[in-house]
């Protein structure tokens, strides 16, 4: 039986302890200091790190007071999709986390609290909204993918009549016939689409722009137009055999099993690439009755873009993967096809930073398959663009990334259709800033901004404790019970939840040690397990904002003890044993403000 | 020829290290040649480790060089060190009490170490390993106490020990599962055979399970299992195979696979350094594919390779002679052991 819920009163309201003079003196400060920003991108790594710059340390924070209304609202006021990001996000920030930073352990199970915030929210959990009055001006949307959506959203909010074209049958882009429902199960990205257009998007759905009804049409019917269409043209190997018959490129692949199509695969299944689509396409095909799936990558495991978590859920279905392979050739013999192989050695790194692989001589050797899919990147389709604006040489259209303004006035572009194959986040973070951008062109001013907020931090701290508690795992279906479409991860339950949510260090906690009060003891540096505490001569800012420490161990030269908080996993040991209680704890966040006219 | 004053370093102590030693001596009678090795006794026969438990030999009765060989072949034995980093920039190893070694050319021939199944990393601290001397050590003072033993997992560690345990009068347990076996592929054909093999010397064998939970009770272990068998037992060993022991490459910059990537030279991604033995992952031009190398044999054999190469011969590596496993009177081929049988 799940226990009635209470909230502690120091957990909740912590200021009702006070007395009312001192419950005044809780101020929030909003900042908008270039030092500030420069805090916020150096100490919140996850943050800094999220494309949308979703308050993570914020939701986490409200998942651990089992406030998961809270937490999944703190998410929607950047990233409108939390359920699906909590199950597909590439997770930049996960990486980022000082958690998993050398000595720290590993990082945060930052992705799964999103989904816990999701999937416990209450039932009729109360959407928080900000209008802005309508504006009178129409804006149409070309595409529905994570970008048109999040543009879509932003752009109804500021007041905005939208309309979304989308040439398929069903919103959702990439996120409905790119990725599979064991990954992100439809009703999910449904109610999260319905959210968008209750706001008053119309939506045309199965209307392709350029073919039923022309860009040039929708220049003059609207006052702006944003294309946000993706990548729906599959790079190609360039190999002989590649046009033969059970050879797929990814995309076609996926589109045609998400779309219900029957599929032939076979017992046998090839897929050459080291990206989600490949790994989707080999976990599909095993849905769709391959015995076998072998996906081959050019370098090894240590170099794919695939996160770890992905990467054992492909292993744990028995798909294998083959490293140090390139793909020769495709030959069809029988029923059956030939496909040629070299063995390859890692070489150096392209200017990219990508690890490049160099084909061994004499190493081909020959696999037999009954299909072959490649998915090796994809490239937006630009032609029904080409009467409006001139295109650079690779076919794709020249805009200003800042304001994603081409050249045309009036006309937009944001997402994978501007820039080339991207992740989910940065698509939803593109398309909001391109509605930001068109915002101030249809008004001629700028109506919300960026900004930091303080506020001082009065709550528990967290226990030392709770540093040394292992990621939680997540929960999986069993191999045996992976058949068709079902959900293979099961999501965090409360109880794990709270346990991974006490994991995070809180990082948007800053630390500071009011010099006036110090009285240079230096319990605290004695206690501080990070050595982030120093004592310093002086502190240097940087032109762009940031701070660095100048520090010293001659105590003539020593004007403070400073915390060093990139250093520093807000334990809390300095606060506890400081005698004169100098050490201040300020939550710093990054948020989204309207500008008051 | 090597300009005379060459320092070789050579990181491990087994079989690969040694070999490689072995042949650089001779390749270069006044190179400098070091080992340095994690464990605090020296090169021994593993084959012999579990005939170990059965008498009271001394433990130098393993030993395949005694100390003085390498005394006279002037190489220097470093035992109870342990390389914590390799910056191969700088030609420099770093110790774990922070002392910097420096090379001319490097040797990581670090093998192997029991694969713990993630499953059960949780209880790492309830299994017993079964891999060095000194393990075999520890586990002669304590066989008077045990009746029974458990294997999780079924490698070829764990049926030479259960081969030992069987004449000491002591009762076993296997928990067999294909991904724990090893060094032969787990099909139906070998399952037989390896079941029907072990159940005729009354050894208890559960198959088609997986090893859960492992928990304390009293003096001994309770080993659980997912189908909800509960095995009573004093000691389990942790016999699930092993993997390369190359957690010190990490920041090194040198290009891993499962193991150390190195290319038919026995090179590896880093200027000066070679890889051999079990902690290798090396592409064999007659095979057209890289292969993780197991056992005694390859061993030697990778470990000579190298060390040609070291000395400057340009010398392709080629595969070592397959051994077979005989179980149940029918052979199965296995490559990189010298072979042995489970009938005994």
């Amino acid at each position: 039986m799940k226990e009635e819920k209470t909230y502690l009163s120091s957990e909740r309201e912590s200021f009702d302890h006070l007395t009312t003079a001192r419950r005044v003196e809780r101020t929030v400060f909003f900042s908008t200091n270039k030092k500030d920003f420069a805090w916020m991108r150096e100490n919140v790594p996850c943050q800094t790190a999220c494309p949308a710059l979703t308050n993570i340390p914020g939701y986490i924070y409200a998942d651990y007071q089992e406030r998961y209304g809270r937490s999944y609202e703190i998410n929607r006021y950047v990233n409108i999709l939390p359920g699906v990001l909590g199950r597909i996000c590439s997770r930049p920030c996960e990486l980022a986390c000082r958690h998993g930073w050398p000595g720290f352990g590993e990082s945060v199970a930052i992705c799964h609290l999103k989904r816990v915030a999701g999937d416990f929210k209450p039932e009729g959990h109360r959407i928080e909204e900000f209008m802005f009055g309508p504006s009178g001006k129409k804006v149409a949307v070309v595409g529905s993918g994570p970008a048109g959506l999040g543009a879509a959203h932003d752009l109804a909010i500021f007041g905005h009549r939208v309309t979304i074209y989308e040439a398929l049958e069903h919103p959702g882009g990439m996120l409905r016939y790119g990725i599979p429902e064991f990954r992100l199960p439809r009703n999910i990205l449904d109610v999260e689409i319905s959210n968008i257009l209750r706001l008053g998007v119309d939506m045309n759905a199965g209307v392709r722009v350029g073919r039923d009804i022309k860009l040039e049409e929708l220049m003059k019917a609207y006052d702006a137009v944003l294309l946000t269409a993706g990548t729906y043209s599959s790079n190609k190997l360039g190999i002989k055999g590649e046009d033969l018959v059970h050879v797929y490129s990814g995309l076609d692949f996926m589109m045609d099993a998400n779309s219900g199509k029957d599929v032939f695969v076979g017992s046998k299944v090839l897929v050459v690439g080291g990206g989600y689509t490949a790994m989707d396409c080999a976990r599909t095909s095993l849905r769709l009755g391959a015995k076998r799936v072998l996906i081959n990558i050019l370098t090894t495991e240590d170099y794919i873009t695939v996160n770890r978590d992905e990467l054992n859920e492909v292993k744990t279905e028995n798909v294998e993967i083959r490293g140090l392979v390139s793909i020769e050739q495709v030959e069809r013999s029988g029923n059956s096809l030939n496909v040629k192989f070299k063995r390859n050695r890692l070489g150096g790194y392209s200017e990219k930073g990508e690890r490049l692989a160099v084909p061994i001589k004499g190493s081909d050797f020959t696999d037999e398959a009954d299909t072959l899919i490649y998915a090796i990147g994809q490239r937006p389709e630009t032609g029904f663009v080409k009467g409006v604006v001139k295109l650079e040489k690779n076919s794709m259209i020249p805009f200003d990334r800042s304001s994603s303004a081409t050249e045309v006035k009036g006309l937009f572009v944001a997402g994978d259709f501007g820039t080339g194959a991207s992740t989910v986040i940065e698509s939803i973070a593109s398309g909001r800033s391109a509605a930001w951008a068109i915002d101030r062109y249809l008004v001629d001013r700028t109506r919300r901004k960026k900004v930091v907020r303080f506020e001082k931090y009065t709550e528990k701290q967290r226990e030392r404790a709770w540093d040394f508690i292992p990621r939680q795992v997540m929960p999986t279906l069993p191999v045996k019970e992976r058949v068709d479409q079902v959900e293979v991860e099961l999501g965090l339950n409360m109880t794990l939840g709270k346990e991974e949510a006490k994991r995070c260090y809180l990082c948007y906690l800053k630390f500071e040690i009011d010099v006036t009060r110090c009285i240079y003891c230096r319990y605290c540096m004695d206690v501080c397990p990070t050595n982030c505490i120093h004592t310093s001569k002086d502190v240097i800012t940087e032109e762009d904002g940031k701070q660095r420490l100048v520090v010293t161990d001659r105590w003539n030269e020593v004007s403070a003890i400073v915390i060093d908080n990139n250093n520093c996993i807000r334990c809390g040991n300095c606060k506890k044993v400081c005698p004169v209680e100098c050490i201040d704890v300020v939550k710093v966040e990054h948020i989204e403000q309207d500008v008051e006219v | 020829m090597p300009k005379k004053s060459l320092k070789y370093v050579i990181i491990g102590d087994g079989h690969a290290g040694n070999s490689a030693a072995e042949t650089l001596r001779k390749g270069n009678p006044d190179a400098e040649i070091v080992i340095i090795s994690s464990k605090p006794t020296h090169y021994f026969d593993h084959s012999l480790l579990a005939a170990f438990l059965l008498d009271k030999k001394d433990i130098t009765s393993l030993y395949v060089y005694p100390y003085t060989w390498y005394k006279e072949n002037n190489i220097r034995l470093r035992l109870n060190q342990t390389v914590t980093k390799i910056i191969p920039d700088k030609h420099k190893l770093i110790l774990s009490h922070n002392e910097h070694v420096y090379y001319d050319r490097l040797l990581i021939a670090s093998g192997a170490k029991p694969k713990l199944p993630e499953s059960l990393s949780r209880y790492k601290s309830l299994l017993t390993v079964f891999t060095d001397a000194v393990d075999a050590l520890k586990l002669r003072e304590r066989l008077g106490k045990l009746k029974h033993v458990t294997m999780v997992g079924g490698d070829s560690i764990g049926l030479h020990l259960a081969g030992a345990m069987l004449k000491l009068g002591k009762s076993v347990t296997f928990v067999l599962n294909e991904y724990n076996f090893w060094p032969l592929e787990f099909d139906e054909t070998v399952k037989g055979k390896l079941i029907g093999c072990l159940k005729k010397k009354h050894i208890e064998v559960i198959v088609d399970d997986i090893t859960t939970e492992i928990v304390k009770d009293g003096t001994g272990i309770n080993v659980m299992t997912k189908n909800g068998k509960i095995v009573k037992t004093d000691l389990a060993f942790l016999t699930s195979g092993m993997i390369p022991n190359i957690d010190f490459l990490d920041g090194s910059g040198i290009d891993v696979q499962t193991g150390i990537l190195v290319d038919e030279y026995m090179h590896t991604s880093a200027q000066d350094i070679w890889a051999a033995g079990e902690c290798a992952t090396v592409y064999y031009p007659e095979l057209k594919d890289y292969r993780q190398t197991t056992g005694e044999i390859n061993a030697k054999v990778l470990g000579n390779i190298s060390a040609r190469n070291m000395l400057d011969e340009k010398k392709v590596v080629s595969l070592a002679e397959p051994g077979k496993i005989t179980i149940e009177g029918e052979d199965f081929i296995t490559y990189g052991w010298k072979g042995f049988s489970i009938d005994i």
